[in-house]
């Protein structure tokens, strides 16, 4: 299975671009974003690693509060700032460092070479402009297309995205389009123009399930045409087990499982994760008598981390889990996770 | 309870309540004069019946009148048509005195656990709001009864003081369940309980649910998006589409071996958390978008999305059947 999981990789990069080598797109180091409340600083964002290769698509799992959004508009600074502060780190993209671009500089970063893909397709277009202009106002600032040649791209975008009679439909407000056909304008404009990397932000969560297969259908067939990375942030284990190459599990702000999806799913290390997976009812064989549940809630992000944020809920917890917060171990190749009980492993 | 009062309270899969032909059409008003000039039939015609004691999963996708069905059932609407009947007794046709005394034994607990109670409320007001309606007790015994209430729901009885925005998601929903547990319901409508919950605390829950069920012999219709976890909680499961049931069979047969194409497309769109089954497994990925229910299509209303559908689908309004004992199903093709 993790052969061809890489394969398919490698077979994406190799189409794109045949004599570039293998390398990452995006490479995130030691971030850290905080937002300041009036009860003190909420630390959200805690030391997360991560790289993205080229074509890779990398799963970002979480509960809600866990800090897998404010990581990923940490990267662009889409955070308001303040309340929000990214106080340390840094995210190389193909040669500079974006934290330390100023906002021009950035501008042309965001929607051009980065696409994002926001979780509400009902609030994130624009109701008083057509979708047609709102598909064309990135192909006019990125790529210094006239209106003509926009439209003929737009158009093209769209009949990508699967939107029928596509010309007909860039004259269209937002409200006329259903919920799944915003979410494919949100693709459309993201994919606009030709980024390398793509992230989408909990992208079918609002939708129904025939829609959001849909939606993931559109995006493995746009993989195979395009190439580009993508990181897909969700809370649902089962969306990623059918797309991601690799998948990291967040927990209270960081990165407590990093691992390629074949791993993470058949031999879970991170207590989390386990526990995460064995709350999923199974929809196969035997039902179970009761569903296991995780005790406790999310952890409260006031304040640094100084334990790991598991082990309250954790059962499997020892002393030294209440002392220091793990770093990530590595336990193979493919697999790390931020648990003191792999140390030994490291 | 003692078990044998929870037993004779379930009593043997009698039924508890029938639903049959209801319809909730709500009307469009348009132009200057606000002239009537349709209707969105939200739930046209359903027909199900709950026994005494069993879960029954209602799934279908937003806007298919799921939730509709369960407000109707309660008569938190006035009904276009139908008959429900509520321990034998037709309840669509009664007064709204009539009505209110027999409030206590239905009761419903709502989707988004932030919207449902109100914030200017402490949890004891919440929770005893229902005992000042309908029982004559004193202060001092609504005390005692709603911390038996926060205690029988998993919370600590000294919360009482305390108002909602103090709690998460999780324990906020579980002040919403001691409400509708106030009055000692028979039924109670679970309206996405779990939609806006995290999944950790989805199962947290769901068991909880389940325990309240099997001590109080409590009859659920339980609404959802989630199939695995109707799979997991309903015994018997009805599937809605556009205002109408397409299939309702016990959860076994549904699940391994659904008989309606628009069941069988829904099934295979659920994610699996498990790579190689991801990798291997088949999709039945449907065309288009729901049709609107203020003009649904003739014939079947899933005929335009349907990947098997005949030229009969298109004229034909298929009849509600039972291809084998239990199992029901809306479509001419179904064998």
């Amino acid at each position: 299975m993790k052969s061809t999981s890489i394969k398919r990789t490698n077979s994406i990069t190799a189409e794109k671009s045949p004599n570039a080598a293998p390398g990452n797109v995006l490479e995130v180091e030691g971030l850290q974003t905080i937002f300041q409340t009036q009860d003190g600083n909420v630390h959200a964002v805690n030391d997360v690693s991560f790289s993205l290769e080229a074509g890779e698509l990398l799963g970002i799992v979480g509960e809600s509060g866990s800090g897998k959004s404010v990581t990923m508009m940490s990267l662009l600074k889409l955070l308001p700032m303040p309340p929000a502060e990214i106080v340390g780190g840094s995210v190389m993209f193909d040669g500079k460092d974006l934290l330390k671009l100023d906002l021009d500089q950035l501008r042309d970063v965001r929607g051009g070479d980065i696409g994002f893909i926001f979780q509400d397709p009902m609030t994130s277009l624009n109701p008083v402009f057509t979708v047609g202009f709102q598909i064309m106002e990135p192909l006019r600032v990125h790529m210094n297309l006239n209106k003509q040649q926009a439209k003929e791209r737009a158009v093209e975008l769209l009949e990508l995205v699967g939107i029928p009679s596509a010309a007909d439909r860039l004259r269209d407000f937002p409200h006329q389009f259903s919920g799944g056909m915003r979410q494919r304008v949100m693709i459309a404009i993201a994919l606009a123009c030709d980024p390398k990397v793509l992230i989408a932000d909990e992208p079918t969560t609002a939708l129904d399930v025939t829609v959001q297969a849909q939606i993931i259908e559109i995006v493995k067939d746009l993989r195979q045409k395009l190439g580009m990375a993508i990181v897909w942030i969700t809370h649902d284990l089962g969306v990623v087990a059918g797309i991601a190459d690799r998948v990291a599990v967040m927990y209270g702000g960081q990165i407590v499982e990093y691992a390629s999806v074949d791993e993470l799913y058949s031999d879970p290390r991170h207590p989390y994760t386990r526990a995460l997976l064995q709350t999923l009812p199974r929809q196969e064989g035997e039902r179970e008598a009761r569903l296991v549940s995780i005790p406790g809630q999310a952890p409260n992000l006031k304040g640094a981390l100084t334990s790991c944020p598991f082990a309250p809920r954790c059962s499997e917890s020892i002393d030294k889990c209440l002392q220091a917060n793990p770093p990530l171990f590595k336990i193979n190749d493919r697999q790390k996770s931020a648990c003191w009980l792999e140390e030994a492993n490291d | 309870m003692t078990e044998a009062e929870v037993q004779s309270k379930t009593g043997q899969g009698e039924t508890l309540v029938d639903v049959s032909n209801l319809k909730m059409h709500f009307p469009i008003y348009k132009g200057l004069f606000r002239r009537k000039v349709g209707d969105v039939k939200a739930v046209d015609g359903v027909t199900f019946a709950i026994r005494r004691g069993e879960t029954l999963g209602l799934v279908g996708e937003s806007g298919c009148g799921k939730s509709t069905t369960g407000r109707a059932v309660l008569r938190l609407y006035e009904l276009t048509d139908g008959v429900i009947s509520f321990e034998g007794e037709d309840i669509a046709g009664l007064s709204p005195t009539e009505l209110r005394a027999r409030r206590p034994r239905m009761q419903m607990i709502f989707q988004d656990p932030q919207a449902c109670l109100n914030p200017r409320m402490t949890v004891g007001a919440i929770i005893s709001e229902p005992l000042v309606e309908h029982r004559n007790m004193t202060s001092e015994e609504r005390k005692e009864r709603v911390r038996e209430l926060l205690d029988s729901v998993g919370m600590n009885p000294d919360f009482v003081n305390r108002y909602p925005h103090e709690f998460s998601g999780g324990q906020r929903q579980r002040i919403g369940i001691a409400r509708a547990l106030a009055l000692d319901p028979d039924f109670i409508v679970c309206d996405e309980p779990i939609a806006a919950l995290d999944v950790s605390i989805q199962a947290q829950v769901v068991n909880l649910l389940e325990d309240l069920q099997k001590e109080r012999g409590l009859t659920y219709l339980f609404i959802s998006h989630d199939l695995s976890m109707v799979r997991h909680i309903a015994e018997r499961v009805a599937v809605m589409y556009l205002g109408k049931i397409m299939e309702l069979a016990p959860r076994e047969m549904l699940f391994s071996d659904p008989k309606h194409p628009y069941t069988q497309a829904l099934l295979s769109a659920v994610p699996v958390a498990d790579p190689d089954v991801e990798a291997s497994r088949e999709r039945i990925i449907l065309k288009g978008d729901v049709p609107s229910p203020s003009n649904p299509p003739q014939g079947c209303v899933f005929c335009t999305r349907c990947p098997v559908a005949e030229k009969k689908c298109f004229t034909e309004t298929p009849q509600w059947r039972e291809l084998q004992p239990d199992q029901f199903v809306a479509c001419h093709l179904a064998q």
